[in-house]
């Protein structure tokens, strides 16, 4: 039986998507360059009338980006969580699944990390992993109940995910808060105790912050590359994501598969939110920590062409913006909205890339409808 | 035909960026150099996560060190903000100035006062300023470091006078306080002050004093709150409310103006804040960071400036429309008070009964 399933989707399916490949990455990548410049222009009106240099504003960005060892360093910090939790939403994606409640999952992430990485000692190589494991499981089950409900009762998952975000963030708020059981004793500001040292994740570098979690966002790319493109697994979640009826004909267990792709997608960013209080200083969860990577990253998806090695790249762009929009302020002295402004407009011609495309004379690419984006909103699982 | 549209929208846009950078008035990088030269002081903000056009403490802040900036002559391009986005930044935001070359960087906000001291302890050149920030290590022992002071208010003093004025002009002889976050230090400073200064001038007062039960996220903004707790006030008999704690507090304010009492606020003069209440406020417990933060940077530019603790001015705002409503006797005995607290010989966060403990508060020398 399961064989069959697989004969049929790789005779029907990969090739198909095989062959579009080189072409229309090609023309997945013009896109988005085109869109960032786009934004550039677009946006040095917005620096302009906030009473500032454009060229300056850009040249410090690019600084404090990319200056000096240090701002290098801040980038890539700032890229970790991106990158993972934007390839936790670009499964989803695949698979047909809009998930915007990587925020939330991230929370859950940071936390169950912080319980266990507080909750007893233990050597570096067994509390490490498990406090990583920690943080991916429960994204994972966070996320596995929207899934549930999509798979079990048809319930949309858009409206699902932004209500269990809700209900993380409360929850979490609530436990870090005056009186919450995760509160850090003597402290003014609500925040938890710091991880134990076992828990924390070495510095690559010793004292220049960058922590091993780059390697894990890395492999982390890598691993979700197979999975989507080598597996049997990955064949069944974008088979769902295209057609799910088609998917459902040809056998493949749809309800399992919404439920998986949720979940991993939910441990992509629980693992994000794990990999910040397990890298940085000073290693506890307090409010306004980690506030809209969430988001951020349903951003770096989608400009990324929900594909690992253009999340690598949008990753990184928008990691080098958050990094360099200090030295922005502080030499050009245009206010940090200015990057959100920036992030929205790329955002916003890459999703409306039908103007970009007529800008630049780019051809849409053909064999388009890759991965069924509206699907969520169509369609349903009966 | 599209697509002409849209060539000459783009072609317009670009030639308009470029026009609009070429004409921009700020120097290009270019004048960095040019800049450092002209500045005898270099002076670097840091907010809390968030806004520094907030109305409220981070506006001050800033507010203040442009104001020190001006008192000093400095040039705008002399001293410059970064807002914090995300509480994990501090640190690499503060040093973000250090490395640019700044003398005098101010960070503000509790939170940031471990961080802002363990930069200072890293660069020794450079003069911190940080306003609310205790200068304590972890175990809550004093801990100065000659490069930083720590901007603290005796918000106790504030609130002893405020309550002063309340147990002075009731006539229920009840008076209410709605306050914040209990366990912020300077809101339990407020209101342990208050309840002494009601206290020292009125024995007989009964005081409700509330608190907001809620977490840091609620206890500042609900000020439904803060109405309903007033109008329980109200219902009490009492005809004077203090409000200390955000737009908890001026929910409070405003539903005790509707219903006849009068009201005291809290931090800035009131007054001029929240016009709602003009007709019935009495005065404001002041805590004026604007000028702390001036001083301060004054100070370093001089050679004065001075690790450790440091007190900013706590006082009593004008009492404007009802001035005439308080008698000259309140008047001079609020002012025989204010000098009394001054050389110490009121303490005004004397613990008493089931009192908030904590205020953390430090004895005026």
């Amino acid at each position: 039986m399961r064989l069959e399933v697989f004969r049929i989707t790789e005779s029907e399916i990969a090739p198909r998507t095989a062959t579009g490949k080189a072409v229309s990455h090609l023309s997945n990548l013009g896109v988005p360059v085109f869109a960032i410049f786009t934004a550039l222009v677009v946006a040095s009106l917005a620096i302009f009338l906030s009473g500032s240099n454009p060229i300056e504003a850009y040249l410090a960005l690019a600084a404090g980006a990319f200056g000096d060892l240090d701002s290098l360093i801040t980038t890539m910090i700032k890229t970790i969580p991106l990158l993972i939790a934007g390839l936790g939403v670009a499964l989803a994606f695949r698979g047909g699944l809009f998930n915007i409640g990587v925020e939330g999952q991230l929370f859950v992430g940071s936390i169950a990390a912080v319980i266990v990485g507080t909750g007893f000692h233990a050597p570096i190589y067994i509390h490490i992993p498990v406090t990583l494991l920690a943080g991916i499981f429960s994204g994972a089950l966070w996320a596995a109940i929207a899934g549930f409900l999509k798979a079990k009762y048809g319930a949309n998952e858009v409206i699902t995910t932004i209500m269990t975000n809700y209900i993380a963030i409360r929850i979490i708020t609530w436990s870090i808060g005056a009186y919450g059981p995760l509160r850090k004793a003597a402290s003014v500001v609500p925040e938890t105790n710091s991880i134990f040292e076992s828990a924390r994740l070495p510095e690559l570098i010793p004292g220049a912050r960058l922590h091993a979690g780059i390697l894990i966002a890395l492999l982390a790319a890598l691993l979700i590359f197979l999975l989507l493109f080598r597996t049997t697994l990955g064949i069944e979640i974008r088979t769902v994501g295209m057609n799910l009826h088609a998917a459902r004909y040809a056998g493949i267990n749809v309800n399992r598969t919404i439920v998986l792709t949720m979940a991993l997608s939910g441990g992509l960013a629980g693992l994000a939110g794990a990999v910040q209080v397990m890298g940085l200083s000073p290693y506890n969860f307090t409010t306004g920590f980690n506030v809209g990577y969430g988001f951020d990253s349903i951003a770096v998806a989608v400009l990324g062409s929900i594909h690992p090695l253009g999340i690598l790249l949008s990753s990184l762009l928008f990691g080098a913006m958050d990094a360099g929009a200090r030295l922005m302020q502080l030499r050009a002295r245009v206010p940090i909205e200015i990057i959100t402004i920036l992030q929205g407009l790329i955002l916003m011609f890459v999703a409306a890339n039908q103007i970009i495309r007529s800008l630049y004379h780019i051809r849409a690419p053909k064999g388009q409808g890759e991965v069924n984006l509206t699907q969520s909103w169509g369609g349903s699982t009966d | 035909m599209h697509k002409k549209i849209f060539w000459k929208f783009f072609i317009a846009l670009a030639a308009t960026s470029i026009l609009l950078a070429a004409c921009a008035p700020a120097p290009s990088a270019g004048g960095a150099t040019e800049e450092e030269a002209g500045c005898k002081l270099k002076i670097g903000y840091v907010s809390d996560v968030g806004k520094i056009n907030d109305q409220s403490f981070n506006q001050a802040s800033w507010t203040g060190v442009q104001a020190g900036a001006e008192a000093l002559g400095l040039d705008s391009s002399c001293y410059s903000f970064i807002e914090t986005a995300d509480s994990a930044d501090y640190e690499t935001n503060i040093n973000s100035f250090v490395q640019e070359g700044y003398n005098v960087i101010v960070t503000s906000g509790f939170a940031m006062g471990q961080v802002t001291r363990k930069v200072a302890s890293e660069n020794p050149d450079v003069l911190f300023i940080g306003i609310d920030q205790q200068q304590v290590n972890e175990n809550f022992e004093p801990d100065p470091y000659d490069n930083v002071a720590g901007l603290n208010f005796h918000e106790d003093i504030g609130g002893f006078l405020a309550g002063a004025t309340a147990g002075l002009m009731t006539k229920s002889n009840v008076v209410g306080g709605v306050f914040g976050c209990q366990f912020i230090p300077a809101v339990a400073r407020y209101e342990v002050g208050y309840h002494n200064g009601v206290t020292y001038v009125n024995p007989d007062a009964s005081i409700i004093d509330v608190y907001h039960p809620g977490s840091i996220d609620q206890c500042f903004s609900d000020s439904a709150f803060g109405s309903e707790t007033a109008q329980s006030f109200i219902n009490e008999g009492a005809d004077v409310v203090y409000g200390a704690g955000g737009l908890t507090a001026n929910g409070a304010l405003i539903t005790a103006c509707n219903q006849g009492a009068m009201v005291i606020g809290t931090d800035m003069d009131q007054f001029l804040t929240l016009p709602e209440v003009k007709d019935c406020i009495l005065t404001s417990a002041m805590k004026d960071i604007v000028t702390g933060v001036s001083d301060l940077i004054v100070a370093a530019s001089d050679g004065t400036f001075q690790g450790g603790d440091t007190y900013g001015p706590s006082m009593l705002a004008p009492f404007h429309n009802l001035d005439s409503q308080v008698p000259d006797g309140v008047k001079t005995q609020l002012i025989d008070i204010a000098n009394k607290l001054s050389t110490g010989e009121i303490d005004p966060c004397a613990p008493f009964q089931d009192s908030n403990p904590n205020t953390f508060c430090i004895p005026v020398k």
